[in-house]
């Protein structure tokens, strides 16, 4: 059975907007909408799909290719987790939730570029309502603005590039690129401009620490992981297979990243806060990420976007149920945390390990492969800069770690459990979904080709790829 | 059986350890120790020729003699240490993981050997890496478990560059392969040789990277000390090797510029590694807590090892390897003694203790032949070692370095004689007097542990031949030379049987002299009296406090090397600081400034 | 000519944004910036002694030259995103004014 992906964003707003005749149910709408996503999404199959009959490039499509299918099958299958978890949280916030979700989805389907236009600041007002459910509204109000001003530029830019090559339709604007790529370039850097704000992007991250500073179990996974992720697999996309950026932009904008990368590493060096610790990591890791789309490793970048996604996903989630339980993220307080709690410890452990870039988890082949691969095309200052910022990151992911474990013979167990005993289903439900995503990492740590190959699936034969031979593949270097 | 179901077996044994170590904590003890004693008679029985395996393609394993000699001391380490596991008194929830970490780290070590290319090698490194981390998490709270993993990591972060650059610029990952390769075409193979010494001292603990050690063993829970001591240090050494094989220094640089006979730059490194001896005997004389005496200590040994390694004659390197074997039985009997007088009396502190002599008897014999071999004076295996090296050292001519090596060794004297007689001899403090000698399970690794090193000090005839047939697998054109009962040297031969012989009689001598002799009246501590006044508090009187005051005054005001990393910390928190002013601001005007003039710029730098 | 104007209008309101503090000087300033966005965008469509884009008895074929109508149904889009954006900011102006007593942002950051 083949289904049309338009249900994955057609389903969401119809439950968005019906379920104001149900208030009551409106938890169980969330529920039922993203599950359906995820059903919906296991029927997909590759292709385009037109909207209304009117064929490309006139008619907007929507292109399914296995770039898209992957990042789908993990957007909806970590927003529908969220939803089953944080039900009760989520009363105020089912119709921008669902919202949110239709918009995720149709901006990694779409394949015209004014409807990622639309789909974007729709995913932005919904972003920006869901940040406002932590009660601090000049914080979301702060993100309003800058995700206006991004939008803006966006549109500028796209308006720009309409008038030069007469379509907006992606594979066009492409081909059309490719033939006489001159004089696109502010355009280019508009557009880049307008996404990099959502992407958090050093310097327009600033509406970053307010947000998630104060993110809770509902916020931070949604804002921190799932639209971090979602945003940069638009902008690998549109990076990789539809821009023509010329080398001299190239660089200027890879400039932009390394001080994103070593910046976001420094100031997470300098917080004491889990919280804060986490959102700085985040915009680091953006930096890498960007820094990979934009120099062609685009295999890389993708797996190296799910992984964080999921890694980000599961520390906010607990650390906004921490917050819940001990009224603090300051580390300090928190110390032998995890000695309560020894699963849920386990879950943040591996997930940090592997964003760290350990052996066992996944993040350590990804890692590997990066400076592999960066490494032959012989440039060695830039992998010598990424050990340098990993090196940090290592240091200052270990400490809140083993701060948290604290497993010292002369400390106090401080005998909070992160949730507690009473809400069994929420107990049960959070631990399942922690471990299950961890426990994905180390599979994936200990068989990195399946990883691997999923990645070269996705993203090897983009046009723009360097061939990536990784380490960890069958008949990869070192066999 | 071949070395991957080892490697797995282990692994697998952790988890069950932990499994079980939830339900009854003293079973997965007793697991942990079988599991390391098998793996110990299965690698001893296999020997050198054990089958290596390959899984994925990727993890790759040969046994080596060397990765075989490296194997065999640190599963003799682990494995006379699981004893002390059965000791240990807490609480089950909390120390569930620990034979878990145990097991992992043991089987990624014995993966770390006997590795055939060089990201399985990294691979299994991290893994002893972060499981050793959260290992000295269990200890004391502190930052030692911290610095511990900054700096190790710093130096794995080395050894990946080198790996990397290796791999892109010679297309293979083998491990003599690419080395020999770079040896042949040294282009970025300056690079590496360097990368990979650093992280190998880094590992070592030499100095300027030694500064993990004191803060790390200190804080190490006492069980777990002696195996962090004695045997994980030595990975370093492991690499070391590796690299003088078969990449020297003598095809690195174009111009041979020389000295002595040694390429400049293994000269600098010698001096490096001289240094770290002398700075690791001084900063031991001055230390008031054992575990952190024993870190410096290792500091300084550890110098020795590096300094046989980087000179590359054949007796050089044969004293480097039996002394890293000597260091690592040493080191581990010195911190188990620590820990069991820990266990004991509560503390390690020095001027806490003392006497324990009269209560600890069989203690005390252990301590005292480690100190011996850890100082080099016969009939124990250090003095073998030192020997080996101190001679190579001679016959290069290298007296600079050498003078630094003899300073160690009689530095070494003034530290070993002061924890051997602050805390065994000398007088017991009242507190004290119900101590007694700790429990048989914990003394079975002790006499074992130093019976092998006086074994093997009396006849090392068999380890040096097998040090011989390691530097045959590494490719020496010649190896040391033993001619039936010596070890020939450039300026006379060891003969240690005679040499314990002569000990020997000398020892007679001197027992026939104590028993004819009248006996000497104990006198308790507190008996006396100073000025017509009585004393109260037994800690002023002991003669262990401010052991080497005159000493200690003269280098007591040198800035130390761990303030320079701790400024480094500071910037980069500075750094982040300011990312956070300037970046992070709450106000939207801020953001929108940033956008604006950003975007301006990047347009402008496209135009131009 | 409509062009330069109308980003003028776009500057105008980016300068109002990095300026002002004030929450509704603000708001104010964002639909400044989006008007000038929506005209720069209708007037890129526009060409000389073009026709309005709307069959009529005068014009009835759709072969005659037309101005191009894509960018303005962007702008119809547009406008309609900028409405939302309006509504929602402004809600975020009466909470921030119920939690705060004020609306001047950088008298609540120093509260904070």
């Amino acid at each position: 059975m083949q289904m049309n992906p338009v249900l994955t964003i057609a389903l969401p707003l119809i439950l968005a907007f019906t379920k104001i005749m149900y208030r009551r149910i409106a938890n169980l709408f969330l529920v039922l909408g993203s599950l359906l996503n995820v059903l919906v999404v296991f029927f997909i199959k590759e292709g385009q799909y037109l909207m209304g009959g009117y064929a490309p490039p006139f008619g907007i499509v929507l292109q399914v290719d296995a770039y898209a299918l992957y990042s789908l099958l993990v957007l909806n299958v970590l927003f529908a987790a969220l939803t089953i978890l944080v039900t009760k949280k989520a009363e105020n916030l089912t119709s921008s939730s669902l919202i949110a979700l239709a918009a995720l989805n149709g901006l990694i389907l779409t394949g015209d570029l004014f409807n990622l236009f639309v789909f974007l600041e729709i995913a932005a007002i919904a972003a920006i309502i869901i940040a406002s459910s932590s009660k601090r509204y000049h914080h979301a109000f702060h993100y309003m603005v800058a995700s206006i001003i991004g939008s803006t530029f966006y549109l500028l830019g796209l308006i720009l590039l309409y008038k030069q090559y007469g379509t907006l339709n992606m594979a066009k604007m492409h081909e059309l690129m490719l033939a006489s790529p001159g004089g696109s370039s502010v355009a280019v850097i508009l557009i880049f401009v307008g996404l990099a704000v959502e992407v958090k992007l050093m310097p327009f991250s600033g509406w970053v620490k307010g947000v998630l500073k104060n993110a809770d179990e509902w916020i931070g996974p949604m804002i921190g992981a799932i639209y971090g992720g979602a945003m940069m697999i638009v902008m690998g996309r549109l990076f990789t297979d539809v821009f023509v950026v010329s080398p001299k932009v190239t660089l200027l904008l890879s400039i932009l990243a390394l001080v994103t990368l070593v910046g976001g590493e420094a100031a997470a060096y300098d917080s004491e806060k889990m919280r804060e610790i986490l959102l700085y990591s985040g915009v680091a890791q953006s930096g890498l990420e960007i820094l990979l789309i934009l120099n062609g490793y685009a295999a890389l970048s993708f797996i190296l976007i799910l992984s964080n996604m999921m890694a980000k996903y599961v520390m906010f989630l607990l650390s906004g149920y921490i917050v819940n339980a001990a009224g603090t993220d300051v580390l300090g307080d928190l110390k032998g945390l995890f000695r309560s709690n020894p699963f849920l410890g386990f879950a943040f452990t591996a997930a940090g390990l592997s964003l760290a870039g350990l052996p066992l988890f996944v993040g350590f082949f990804i890692k590997l492969n990066i400076l592999y691969n960066l490494m032959m095309s012989h440039s060695y200052w830039l992998p010598a800069i990424i050990l340098i910022t990993s090196l940090v990151e290592g240091i200052y992911m270990l400490r809140m770690i083993l701060g948290l474990w604290q497993t010292g013979l002369e400390v106090q167990e401080t005998g909070i459990q992160i949730i507690s005993p009473s809400n069994i289903k929420t107990k049960y439900a959070v631990h399942a979904i922690t471990l299950i995503l961890s426990l994905a990492m180390v599979v994936f740590g200990l068989m990195p080709d399946y990883a691997l190959d999923l990645a070269q699936k996705a993203r090897g034969n983009a046009v723009a790829d360097k061939p990536a031979m990784m380490i960890g593949m069958k008949g990869g270097p070192g066999q | 059986m071949n070395i991957i179901h080892l490697i797995l077996g282990l692994f697998l044994a952790g988890i069950a350890a932990y499994g079980i170590g939830r339900l009854k904590p003293a079973a997965a003890s007793w697991l942990t120790l079988a599991a390391s004693w098998a793996a110990l008679l299965i690698l001893f029985l296999g020997g050198d020729t054990l089958a290596g395996g390959n899984a994925w393609g990727l993890l790759a394993f040969k046994m080596t003699p060397l990765g075989w000699f490296f194997s065999m001391t640190l599963l003799f380490v682990y494995s006379t240490n699981t004893f002390f596991n059965l000791s240990v008194p807490a609480a089950p929830t909390r120390q569930a993981a620990y034979p878990m970490l145990y097991l992992i780290s043991l089987a990624s070590t014995i993966g770390v050997f006997s590795a055939e290319n060089w990201l399985a090698l990294f691979i299994f490194w991290e893994i002893v890496l972060w499981s050793s981390t959260f290992m000295i998490g269990f200890g004391k709270p502190g930052r030692g478990s911290i610095i511990y993993f900054g700096m190790s990591l710093l130096g794995s972060f080395m050894m990946l560059f080198a790996i990397l650059v290796m791999g892109t610029a010679y297309q293979t990952f083998e491990v003599k392969g690419a080395l020999m390769a770079a040896a042949q075409s040294p282009g970025p193979a300056l690079l590496v040789f360097l990368l990979m010494l650093f992280s190998a001292m880094v590992k070592l603990g030499i100095t300027p990277f030694h500064i993990w050690m004191p803060e790390a063993y200190h804080e190490a829970p006492d069980h777990f000390a002696p195996v962090l001591a004695g045997g994980l240090s030595k990975l370093g050494a492991f690499t070391a090797l590796m690299v003088t094989s078969f990449l020297p220094a003598s095809t690195l640089m174009a111009q041979p510029w020389q000295v002595r006979g040694l390429p400049l730059l293994t000269y600098i490194l010698l001096t490096v590694s001289a240094v770290s001896i002398v700075i690791g005997t001084l900063m031991a004389i001055k230390q008031e807590d054992a575990k952190k005496l024993l870190a410096y200590s290792s500091v300084a040994n550890s110098g020795y090892i590096m300094i046989g390694m980087l000179m590359g004659t054949p007796m050089s390197v044969s004293g480097a390897l039996v002394h890293l074997l000597a260091h690592a039985l040493a080191t581990t009997v010195t911190f188990m003694v620590m820990a069991a007088v820990a266990r004991q009396t509560g503390t390690t502190r020095m001027d806490e203790l003392g006497g324990l002599l009269h209560r600890m008897p069989i203690t005390f014999l252990a301590f005292l032949t480690a100190i011996l071999s850890l100082v080099g004076l016969p009939p124990m295996l250090g003095f073998v070692s030192k020997w080996l090296i101190l001679q190579s050292l001679a016959s290069q001519g290298l007296f600079l370095v050498a003078a630094a090596a003899i300073f160690g060794s009689i530095g070494s004297l003034l530290y070993a004689f002061r924890i051997l007689s602050t805390v065994f001899l000398g007088q017991l403090k009242p507190k004290h007097r119900q101590v007694r000698e700790a429990p048989a399970v914990l003394l079975i690794p002790l006499l074992l542990l130093s019976g092998v090193t006086l074994v093997l000090g009396i006849y090392p005839y068999g380890l040096v031949q097998y040090t011989a047939k390691i530097e045959n697998s590494l490719g020496f054109a010649d190896t040391v030379q033993i001619t039936g009962l010596s070890i020939q040297g450039n300026n006379g031969n060891l003969n240690a049987l005679l040499i314990m012989g002569a000990f020997a009689i000398g020892f007679l001598i001197a027992l026939g002299i104590f028993l004819k002799a009248p006996k000497s009246r104990k006198v308790d501590l507190m008996d006396t009296y100073t000025g017509g006044e009585f004393i109260y508090s037994p800690e002023l009187y002991s003669y262990s406090t401010n052991f080497f005051a005159p000493l200690e005054r003269v280098y007591a005001g040198l800035p130390e090397i761990s303030r320079l990393y701790e400024a480094l910390a500071n910037r980069v928190r500075d750094l982040g600081t300011l990312v956070q002013y300037l970046f992070f601001s709450p106000l939207p005007s801020r953001t929108a400034l940033l956008i604006s003039v950003v975007t301006i710029l990047l347009i402008w730098g496209e135009a131009i | 000519m409509m062009e330069l104007l109308s980003l003028s209008l776009l500057f105008l309101g980016m300068y109002g944004l990095i300026t002002k503090h004030h929450v509704l000087k603000m708001i104010v300033s964002m639909n400044v910036m989006e008007i000038g966005l929506n005209l720069f965008i209708t007037s890129l469509g526009y060409q000389e002694s073009h026709l309005a884009p709307i069959l009529s008895s005068k014009f009835p074929s759709s072969a005659l030259n037309f101005v191009d109508p894509l960018p303005q149904s962007l702008v119809l889009t547009s406008i309609v995103i900028g409405v939302g954006t309006t509504a929602v900011a402004l809600a975020f102006a009466k909470k921030i004014y119920m939690d705060y007593g004020t609306l001047d942002l950088e008298k609540i950051e120093g509260r904070l």
